[in-house]
C-alpha cells in the first residue's frame, strides 16, 4: 500500500511539473512570435503549430487530472435527493464510465495515433501521431488515477499538490 | 451509410458556400449518382464546413465516418505525400495542359497514390491560378516583391515559393488577413481571384498580379472503406460522374472568376497582368532544388504530356 | 431515432451526477455505436475541437487573471471604486458593482470575481450592518455583470462554436451592454440603499489616494493592451493574451510585489484546474455537437422554431427563455458549446447580427450563473458570506428584475452592442 501511495504521489508530481513547463512553454512561444514578428519581420512556420500541440496534450492530460481532483463539473441537485446508498452507487458509475471510457482513448485513440503517423503537420513536419497520442496517453492516466482512486485511502491526493 | 431500404447515402463534406464552384460541382456529381443508379444511391453535399474544417474532415474521410469530401491536395499532401507534387510552382506550362494531364492516365494514377493511405481520389477540380496582392505597390516582376510581408499558407513549398519570389512569407490563419493588412502588421497575401474578391482582401490591398505561382487543385475524395462496399458498376458510375462534375465545376468556376474580376477592376483597383513567366519560373528555380528530388517521378511524367 | 438517443442519455447521465463532459462523452458513443460510425472518429473531433489557434487565447486569460487575482489586484481595484464612489449613501454596495465591473476587464470569470472581490467586501458590507443575504446579492450580480467586459474567455469559446465570429467584435459588443448593466446594477444598489437607510462609505486618507490610482489603474491597463491590442488589429486575440500575461508578471512581481515569484507554481496549477474543465467541455461538446450536425438537429430546430410563429418579437423572447430556463440547470460553457450551432441559424434567420447574438446569450447565461439550483457564482458568494441560497436568492429578486430588464433591452436594440464594433472593429 505504502508503495501504491508513493507511485500515485511521485505520478501526480510528474504530471503537474510537466504541465506547468508546458503552459510557460506555450506563452514564451507565442510572446517569441510576436517578437520575431514585429522586430525581424519573420514568423516562424512552426509557432502555431506547436503551440497547439502543447495545448492539446495540457486539455487531454487535464481530463484526466480532472477526474482525479473532482474538477470536473456535474449537476448536484438531482442527487441530492437520493439516499446516501444510491449517491455513493452514482460515484460507481462515474467511475465506471471513466474507466470504460480510458480504454478506448486506449484501443482507439492507438489505432488512430498510429494510423496518423505517416503524415507530416506543414510547420513542424512531425507527424500527426504526436498530436494524436495525446489521446491514449489521457486514457492510461485515467485509468491508473481510477484505479489509485478505488483502492487508496481517500485523505491523501487532492490537497497537496494542487493548491500548494 | 445504409439507409431504408438498402438505399446507400454518402454524406459528402464540403466546405465551401452552397453556390460555390465547388459545391456546384459536388451538387452535379450527387444528382448524376443518383440519376444512374436509380436512387440506390443518394449523395448528401453538406456544404459551409458542417462536418468540420478541411483536414479534419480528411481523417473523417480516412477512417470511414464521413464517406466523401471536397478538399484541396494541399491539405490533402500531409495524408498522402505523392499528391503533394501538385503544390509545386509553376507545374505545369499552361492551364490546358494542366487539365490534360489531370484529366489524362498521369492525373489517375496519381489519384491512385491515394489508395495506400485508406483514400479513392475521383477526380480534379479546378482552384484557379493564384496571385500576389498587396497595400503597396503593383507587382510587375518577382524583385518588386522585395521586402513585403506576404501572408503564406502553412506549408512548407508554399513558404519556401514566396521566399523564392522575394518576399517575405508569414504563415498566419486566414481570417486575420484583412485586418493585418489593413494596419500593415503584413503588406499583402496571395489567392486566386474569387477569394482576393470574396475575402474583402481586394478593399485594403489594391494591388493584384496575374502571376499564377500556384495551381494545386482541388479532389474529389470517398473513404476506401465505401468504395469497397459498391459492386464495380456502382464504382463506374460514381467514377464517370466525377470525371462530367469536373466539367460543370470548371465551367462554374470559370464563370466566378470573371465575375470577381469584373468587381474588383469595377472598384478602381489595379491589376497587373502577367505576360512573361519567364523570370517568375526561374525565380523559383530553388524550390525545385530542394523538392524536386522527392516529386522526381511525377514531374518527368507530366513533362510528358503535351 | 438517433437524435433521442443523444441527447436523452445525455439528459440522464447528467441527472446521475455524472460530471457534463462525460456525459457528453459518454452519449456522443452510444450514438456512433449505434450509427455504425468508427468511435476513433468521435475522438478525433474531440481533439480537433482543441485545435483552433485562437482557443489558446484561454489558458492565457485564465493564467493573467491568476496572475492578478493572487497577486493582489481585487484590493486595489476595491480601493480605487471606493475613491471615486465610496462617499455616497450605500457607498460600500455600489464600491462592490465597479470593483466588479473593473475586475471584469482582467478576469473573464465571475466565480473568481466572487472569490477574491467578494471574500474581502462581504464582511466589510457585513460590518457596517448591511444584511448579510443583501451584500452576497450585490456580489454575485455584479460579478455576472463582469462576464460581459471583455475581456471574457467565454467570448471565445462562444467565436470557436459560432465558427469563427470576430473575437475582437464580440469583446467591443460586450462592452457598452457591460457597462450599462453595472450602470443599472448600481442604480438599483443606490435606490435600495436609500430605502434601507444604509451608511456612506468611509473617506480614504488623502495620502493614499496617489499610490492607490496609480496601482489600480496600472492594473486596469491590463484590458485596455488586450482589447487594444485586438481591436487595433495589432496582435490577434492570442498575441494579445500572452502580451496580457506577460504585463499581469511584471505589473505583480515587480510593482505590486504582494507575493513572491515561488507563488508561481500554484498561480499555475490553478490555471490547469480551471483549463482541464473548460478545455474537456470544449472537446466533448466538439464531438457531441459533430453528431448533431450529422443527425441534422440544427436545421431541425430552426425549422421547428420558425413553425411555431413568425413573429420575430416572439421568437426572441423565445430564444431568451430556452436559454434563461437552460442556464438555470447549467454551466456557461457547456451551454454556450452546445446550444450555439443549434440556436444561432435560427437567430440568423431572423436577421440577428452574430455578435449580437452571442452578446445576448452570454447575458442570459451570465444570469443563469446567480439563479438556483444550479448557479456556480451564487453558490460560492453563498459560502462566502455564509448565506443559505435561498435567502440570498430572496434578496437578489431585484436584481434579476434589473438584469432582465437590461436583456431585453439589449436584444431588442441591437444598437447597444453593435454601435462600437461598427465603429472600431476593423
Ligand atoms: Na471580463
Ligand atoms: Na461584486
Amino acid at each position: 500500500m505504502k508503495i501504491l501511495m508513493k507511485m500515485e504521489k511521485w505520478i501526480h508530481h510528474l504530471v503537474h511539473r510537466f504541465i506547468q513547463v508546458l503552459l510557460v512553454l506555450t506563452v514564451l512561444i507565442v510572446l517569441v512570435q510576436v517578437g520575431l514578428r514585429y522586430f525581424f519581420s519573420y514568423t516562424p512556420s512552426w509557432s502555431e503549430e506547436l503551440t497547439l500541440v502543447l495545448l492539446i496534450w495540457i486539455s487531454f492530460i487535464g481530463i484526466a487530472v480532472g477526474f482525479r481532483e473532482n474538477l470536473h463539473i456535474a449537476v448536484e441537485f438531482v442527487v441530492n435527493r437520493f439516499p446516501e446508498g444510491v449517491r455513493n452507487g452514482l460515484e460507481w458509475l462515474t467511475r465506471l464510465l471513466v474507466l470504460v471510457l480510458g480504454c478506448l482513448f486506449i484501443y482507439f485513440g492507438g489505432q488512430f495515433t498510429i494510423m496518423m503517423s505517416n503524415t507530416a503537420m506543414p510547420g513542424t513536419q512531425l507527424p500527426l501521431a504526436v498530436m494524436y497520442f495525446c489521446i491514449p496517453t489521457c486514457g492510461l492516466l485515467m485509468i491508473l488515477y481510477t484505479f489509485f482512486n478505488a483502492i487508496l485511502p481517500k485523505s491523501d491526493g487532492a490537497e497537496e499538490e494542487g493548491d500548494e | 451509410g445504409t439507409g431504408a431500404d438498402g438505399q446507400v447515402v454518402l454524406k459528402l463534406a464540403e466546405n465551401q458556400a452552397e453556390d460555390y464552384p465547388t459545391t456546384i460541382g459536388d451538387k452535379a456529381f450527387a444528382k448524376e449518382v443518383e440519376e444512374k443508379t436509380n436512387g440506390r444511391i443518394k449523395v448528401e453535399v453538406h456544404a459551409g464546413g458542417e462536418l468540420g474544417d478541411e483536414k479534419s474532415v480528411i481523417e473523417q474521410v480516412q477512417l470511414g465516418s464521413i464517406e466523401m469530401a471536397r478538399v484541396n491536395a494541399m491539405p490533402l499532401s500531409e495524408y498522402s505525400k505523392e499528391i503533394g507534387v501538385l503544390n509545386m510552382p509553376y507545374l505545369f506550362p499552361d492551364k490546358e495542359t494542366m487539365w490534360k494531364a489531370l484529366n489524362g492516365s498521369v492525373g489517375r494514377e496519381l489519384l491512385k497514390t491515394l489508395e495506400k493511405d485508406k483514400l479513392i481520389g475521383l477526380t480534379y477540380y479546378d482552384s484557379g491560378q493564384r496571385g500576389f496582392y498587396n497595400s503597396k505597390r503593383p507587382i510587375r516582376e518577382p524583385k518588386d516583391l522585395k521586402g513585403l510581408k506576404i501572408r503564406t499558407q502553412q506549408s512548407k513549398i508554399a513558404i519556401d515559393t514566396v521566399n523564392s519570389l522575394g518576399a517575405s512569407a508569414t504563415p498566419m490563419a486566414y481570417e486575420e488577413v484583412y485586418s493585418a493588412i489593413q494596419n500593415g502588421v503584413i503588406d499583402g497575401a496571395e489567392n486566386n481571384y474569387p477569394s482576393y474578391f470574396s475575402t474583402g482582401h481586394y478593399e485594403v490591398a489594391k494591388y493584384y498580379t496575374t502571376n499564377g505561382h500556384s495551381t494545386t487543385p482541388e479532389v474529389l475524395l470517398i473513404s476506401k472503406s465505401a468504395w469497397e462496399k459498391l459492386s464495380p458498376e456502382d464504382q463506374k458510375i460514381l467514377r464517370e460522374a466525377a470525371r462530367n462534375s469536373t466539367d460543370v465545376q470548371r465551367e462554374a468556376w470559370a464563370e466566378l472568376v470573371q465575375k470577381s474580376k469584373e468587381k474588383v477592376e469595377k472598384s478602381g483597383n489595379k491589376v497587373v497582368e502577367i505576360k512573361d513567366f519567364k523570370p517568375w519560373r526561374e525565380a523559383v528555380q530553388p524550390v525545385y532544388d530542394k523538392y524536386g528530388k522527392q516529386f522526381q517521378k511525377w514531374i518527368n511524367k507530366f513533362e510528358q504530356v503535351k | 431515432m438517433e437524435v433521442f438517443l443523444l441527447l436523452g442519455s445525455f439528459v440522464l447521465f447528467v441527472m446521475l451526477r455524472v460530471p457534463i463532459a462525460l456525459a457528453l462523452v459518454t452519449a456522443s458513443i452510444i450514438t456512433a455505436l449505434s450509427l455504425g460510425l468508427p468511435l476513433a472518429s468521435l475522438f478525433q473531433r474531440m481533439v480537433s475541437g482543441l485545435n483552433s489557434f485562437s482557443l489558446i487565447a484561454i489558458p492565457f486569460f485564465i493564467l493573467a487573471g491568476e496572475i492578478m487575482n493572487q497577486g493582489g489586484i481585487s484590493t486595489r481595484l476595491i480601493q480605487l471604486s471606493n475613491i471615486i464612489i465610496g462617499k455616497i449613501r450605500g457607498g460600500l454596495a455600489m464600491v462592490n458593482v465597479m470593483a466588479s465591473t473593473f475586475f471584469g476587464g482582467i478576469s473573464g470569470s465571475a466565480v473568481a470575481d466572487v472569490s477574491s472581490v467578494g471574500s474581502v467586501l462581504i464582511p466589510m458590507m457585513k460590518k457596517k450592518k448591511y444584511e448579510s443575504d443583501y451584500a452576497v446579492a450585490v456580489t454575485v450580480s455584479s460579478a455576472a455583470q463582469g462576464v460581459m467586459i471583455p475581456p471574457s474567455h467565454n467570448m471565445i469559446i462562444y467565436s470557436a462554436a459560432a465558427g469563427g465570429v470576430s473575437i475582437g467584435s464580440l469583446f467591443l459588443g460586450g462592452l457598452l451592454p457591460g457597462l450599462l448593466l453595472g450602470a443599472a446594477l448600481m442604480v438599483t444598489t443606490y435606490l435600495l440603499a436609500v430605502k434601507r437607510g444604509y451608511p456612506k462609505g468611509e473617506p480614504i486618507p488623502r495620502k493614499e489616494v496617489p499610490r492607490i490610482v496609480r496601482e489600480g489603474l496600472l492594473g486596469l491597463f491590463t484590458a485596455v493592451i488586450i482589447i487594444g491590442g485586438i481591436v487595433s488589429g495589432i496582435f490577434t486575440a492570442t498575441e494579445s493574451a500572452a502580451i496580457g500575461v506577460l504585463y499581469a508578471f511584471v505589473i505583480t512581481f515587480f510593482v505590486y510585489r504582494d507575493i513572491p515569484l515561488s507563488r508561481m507554481g500554484s498561480i499555475l496549477n490553478n490555471t490547469f484546474k480551471t483549463l482541464a474543465m473548460v478545455m474537456f467541455l470544449i472537446a466533448a461538446s466538439s464531438g457531441f455537437g459533430w453528431l448533431l450536425a450529422f443527425l441534422q438537429v440544427p436545421a431541425m430546430v430552426t425549422e421547428a422554431l420558425l413553425s411555431i410563429s413568425s413573429n420575430e418579437i416572439l421568437l426572441l423572447l423565445l430564444i431568451n427563455l430556452i436559454l434563461l430556463v437552460l442556464g438555470t440547470f447549467m454551466d456557461m460553457a457547456p451551454l454556450i458549446l452546445i446550444m450555439t450551432p443549434i440556436l444561432l441559424p435560427v437567430a440568423t434567420q431572423l436577421g440577428m447580427d452574430p455578435v449580437h447574438f452571442g452578446v445576448v446569450m452570454i447575458l442570459n447565461l451570465s444570469i443563469g450563473l446567480i439563479t438556483p439550483p444550479v448557479g456556480s457564482a451564487l453558490f460560492v458568494g453563498c459560502a462566502v458570506g455564509k448565506v443559505p441560497i435561498e435567502k440570498a436568492t430572496r434578496s437578489l429578486m431585484p436584481f434579476y428584475v434589473t438584469m432582465g430588464a437590461v436583456l431585453l433591452l439589449i436584444t431588442f436594440v441591437p444598437e447597444i452592442v453593435l454601435w462600437l464594433p461598427k465603429l472600431l472593429a476593423p
